[in-house]
């Protein structure tokens, strides 16, 4: 294939599995879409919705920051791992969040890796 | 398993348990149902039954790529409407009961998602950027080639934007469904529902135009786009 874009494959490609797809993929499919039942939920959409608001935010911020070059807070001992939160929430949850998102895109594949986005 | 809530992936037309899924919390997927009209759930953690507008966005990331996963999986083997992320039932039965409380609308998308995938195409609009410091011989010269530049950009975005809408409605012609995607003055973008036997020809249609640079084309993934938004008990 020439073109590094493309992310699918020639012939009988609805029937192929999906490529692999990047967290920001599988989020923009996912969050706001499917079907909804009124009735037995027991989450609040409303949350979900708040939710899924945050998590675009976190998404766009830590890819565009990476994109620009931007990481100081990845050194900075004070901004990672634990060494904050005194209000018990959320504490030191920046490092954390990183590693977890690192696996789970290595869990949804290997991502698009020819810099497009 | 009665009494302990449950978490719900997607509504399906088959009773056939799909091998070794996992779902949230590494629970085992299992179908609730009929051959006619089905539910796939798994026992839900307490965590994922906690969410909130608190909670850690890692592990709603974490329960969306699972959700992402499982209606992946269920979508290579038959027809799928995927349920909204974080869809929670008190148990197998009320899931149940609430999937055949909208039981004809639920056939009919079925039937109308069946052998088709989703497909999402995003043309840029920006034209790549030169180095013109490069070029510049002088200060002057770096800001008269800048304003040149500015002229030449806005044309060519409107050249690309034209171009764009013709490939996305060319490519329309070969899908059930179309939903486009917003113009962000930098991307247009639409998502398709193709059926399979289509599949070739979109993908042929959409990469016809040379003329446009980095069309990215994203799929096949399950119908998550095309399924009926509110269903069920009022």
């Amino acid at each position: 294939m020439t073109e590094p874009s493309w992310s699918a494959a020639s012939s009988n490609a609805a029937l192929q599995r999906p490529q692999a797809a990047g967290l920001a993929d599988v989020l923009e499919l996912v969050l706001d879409k499917g079907v909804v039942i009124a009735g037995d939920i027991k989450i609040n959409l409303l949350e979900i919705e708040l939710l899924t608001i945050k998590l675009r935010l976190l998404i766009c911020s830590v890819d565009r920051a990476r994109e620009m070059g931007i990481n100081w807070w990845e050194s900075d001992p004070t901004l990672t791992a634990g060494t904050y939160g005194s209000d018990g929430k959320g504490g030191g949850s920046d490092h954390e969040l990183a590693r977890r998102i690192e696996e789970l895109e290595r869990r949804v594949g290997t991502g698009r890796s020819e810099g497009e986005r | 398993m009665t009494g302990a809530p449950v978490y719900a992936y997607a509504v399906l037309a088959t009773s056939t348990p799909s091998p070794a899924l996992v779902g949230v919390g590494g629970a085992p997927v299992r179908i609730v149902g009929d051959d006619e009209l089905s539910v796939a759930v798994s026992d839900a953690p307490e965590r994922v039954t906690r969410i909130d507008s608190d909670s850690d966005p890692a592990l709603v990331a974490e329960v969306a790529v699972t959700h992402f996963e499982v209606v992946s999986a269920l979508f290579r083997a038959g027809a799928v409407l995927p349920m909204r992320m974080c869809t929670l039932f008190d148990s197998d039965e009320s899931a149940l009961r609430a999937v055949r409380a909208a039981a004809p609308r639920f056939r009919d998308a079925l039937r109308r998602v069946a052998g088709a995938a989703q497909w999402t195409v995003r043309i840029p609009l920006r034209p790549r950027r030169d180095d013109l410091a490069a070029q510049s011989s002088s200060g002057a010269d770096y800001l008269r080639l800048l304003g040149g530049r500015r002229d030449e950009e806005a044309r060519a975005i409107e050249e690309a934007r034209t171009s764009a809408a013709r490939l996305l409605e060319a490519a329309a012609g070969h899908a059930i469904d179309v939903e486009a995607g917003p113009d962000t003055g930098q991307q247009v973008s639409a998502t398709y529902l193709v059926p399979a036997g289509a599949a070739d020809a979109f993908l042929a249609c959409v990469r016809s135009d040379t003329a446009l640079r980095d069309v990215d084309l994203t799929g096949p993934f399950p119908p998550f786009a095309f399924v009926p938004q509110q269903a069920g008990a009022p």
